[in-house]
């Protein structure tokens, strides 16, 4: 049994809670500039933000679990309209599956290409870090890292090569022919660099050698910039991409499209039925529509040549004016129904601590 | 026909049977709308949790937490170190678990913690968008009433002007004010108000069905150009 006591503290505890949800904006937003960068704020301001974003995502499952509950339970029991909600059901978990697979797709070609485009940045890390020797972290001897990078860089060019033949035998590679020549040129120009690195000896660090290993950096992130967009390319046709595209634009936007359509003809429709020009204002109302209506349409100047022209003076003068009122009374009352939420002003049996 | 051309043919054939399922509703509500509807309801709400989690919380909180976006070289060095305060991101995922006590009914005052603390942040960031988004707008809304172009008084302009900064007072006033004190001169101009705010309606009326009407359109010439076409092209006379 609850005593009055704990419920007094669970209130508390809601309230206070409820007050350092809002604490943080507050402060950001009051304090001056200078003050937010000392103490930080501004620094860390970002993932900061992105913490409470992270408590509102958190939330996600329970809308999911929700919707799988109560039409789960009606396609289980077979409750009326229990095929709609296997249908509800079915593109859920559809949507869920071909976003994964096409989200997983590409995580996997994005480590692919970032794995090219470490080649160079590593070639452009070992010439900074020969001539500025690095004082904070501890790196292995010159020739070694330059040995390193020739093994890699013989494995990548490889795999880049194989990755391109492949997807060009399969007739899958949605690149046109000119890419994937450009990528084999530059996969024969990266070669020829691999091959003029490991004829020179690295014992010591020279200025034609950082030179060539430069060179090397620049032909490597070309490679990688080819490879790129023929991977991309590659990506965009793939099974799962495709999935996601049929359910996305054949079905997602287009029912989506065809509803607000659908509500257009009902507005049309519930004005021509309700709207009746009994009075000046009403009968304003109207000239306010029509002429924003024909002065949208070749129609309208065909009636009248400043149709377009007064619609333009409507939307700029009198109704921005009016729009620009009603925001700000909208605002105010927003404003107070703000302070009140945060200072749990509003809803005493929300922040009571019952059941 | 290739895959490419098969999939996108699929996707306005069915694209098609969609949008007409929910035109049905023109005529009276059915099972072919409802299907379709529940199968919107159910692409959107799979659509949504994944963008989330896709967009937002593996870039931004899962992959640098986990180190992923650590660079490591071919030699073992790394390209910049582990940032471990990455960590702290715990916090509030753990925070957040609290909203699945709602289920409980002897903790799911654990919940209304949560859901304070949110409504809480909602409040502060609703105080300031207030600030930063009315307060160059009242700056910004008295404009000159007396307009000079090149030296001379520019009438057109300057009756905009008066308009413009007169409507957005009387329309104020009705908005706070509806019903003013009878013989006042607040309850003389309150009236004013309404046939304006009563223009400002008609516009957006106006706009709004011939935004929608747009895309009544755009929807009947994707079925009478694609999708009859695509139909006919299934079966043969395309």
């Amino acid at each position: 049994m609850v005593t009055t006591q704990s419920t007094d503290t669970r209130t508390k505890l809601i309230r206070i809670f409820t007050f350092l949800g809002g604490i943080y904006f507050f402060l950001y937003f009051v304090l001056p500039e200078s003050a937010v960068t000392a103490i930080g704020m501004k620094a860390h301001h970002e993932q900061i933000s992105n913490g409470f974003i992270v408590i509102g995502a958190m939330a996600l499952g329970l809308g999911l679990y929700n919707i799988v509950r109560a039409h789960g339970a009606r396609v289980v029991f077979q409750r009326s309209g229990w095929f709609n909600s296997l249908a509800l059901l079915v593109g859920l978990l559809a949507m869920i599956g071909a976003t994964s697979a096409q989200w997983i797709e590409n995580l996997r070609n994005t480590k692919d290409i970032l794995s090219v485009q470490v080649l160079g940045e590593f070639a452009m890390r070992i010439v900074e870090d020969a001539k500025n020797p690095p004082t904070d972290r501890v790196v292995p001897p010159f020739a070694e890292r330059v040995s390193a990078l020739v093994r890699y860089g013989e494995d990548r060019v490889s795999l880049i090569e194989s990755h391109t033949n492949v997807s060009v035998a399969a007739g899958t590679n949605g690149a046109s022919s000119v890419l994937v020549s450009e990528v084999r040129d530059r996969i024969a120009a990266t070669r020829a660099k691999i091959g003029e690195l490991k004829t020179i000896s690295w014992a010591q660090p020279g200025d034609e050698a950082l030179s060539r290993l430069t060179q090397f950096s620049q032909d490597a992130a070309k490679l990688a910039s080819s490879y790129s967009i023929v991977k991309r390319s590659h990506d965009a046709h793939s099974t799962p991409q495709k999935v996601y595209d049929f359910l996305f634009d054949g079905l997602f936007n287009q029912l989506g499209s065809a509803m607000f359509a659908l509500l257009g003809v009902y507005i049309a429709a519930a004005a021509y039925r309700a709207f009746r020009v009994r009075t000046i204002e009403s009968g304003l109302m109207m000239i306010a529509a029509v002429i924003v209506m024909l002065g949208q349409i070749s129609f309208g100047k065909e009636i009248y040549e400043h149709m377009p022209s007064i619609r333009q003076w409507l939307l700029e003068v009198p109704n921005s004016a009016a729009f620009r009122a009603i925001r700000l009374g909208a605002g105010v009352a927003g404003l107070m129904l703000a302070i009140r939420m945060w200072l749990s002003i509003e809803s005493k049996s929300f922040s009571s601590g019952r059941k | 026909m290739d895959s490419s051309s098969a999939w996108s043919l699929a996707s306005i054939i069915v694209g098609g049977l969609a949008t007409l399922a929910i035109f049905s509703f023109l005529i009276k509500e059915n099972s072919f709308y409802r299907f379709f509807e529940h199968l919107f309801i159910g692409i959107a709400a799979g659509l949504g949790p994944m963008l989330i989690i896709r967009d937002f919380l593996w870039p931004n909180i899962l992959e640098p937490m986990l180190g992923l976006t650590v660079v490591t070289y071919p030699d073992g060095t790394q390209a910049e170190p582990y940032q471990p305060l990455y960590l702290l991101y715990i916090i509030p995922m753990v925070f957040g678990c609290l909203y699945y006590f709602i289920y409980s009914q002897r903790y799911s005052w654990l919940a209304k913690i949560v859901i304070g603390f949110t409504l809480g942040a909602s409040g502060a960031l609703a105080i300031r968008g207030f600030f930063s988004e009315a307060v160059p707008q009242i700056a910004g809304s008295f404009k000159p009433l007396v307009v000079f172009v090149e030296g001379n008084v520019s009438l057109l302009e300057s009756f905009n002007n008066i308009l413009f900064v007169a409507t957005l007072l009387l329309v104020l006033n009705y908005f706070f004010f509806t019903f003013g004190e009878e013989g006042s001169l607040q309850g003389k101009i309150a009236p004013v108000g309404r046939p304006l705010l009563m223009v400002c309606f008609g516009a957006f009326f106006g706009s709004t069905v011939m935004a929608r009407l747009a895309l009544l359109v755009e929807r009947v010439q994707f079925i009478v150009r694609d999708w009859v076409g695509a139909v006919g092209s299934l079966v043969g006379i395309g």
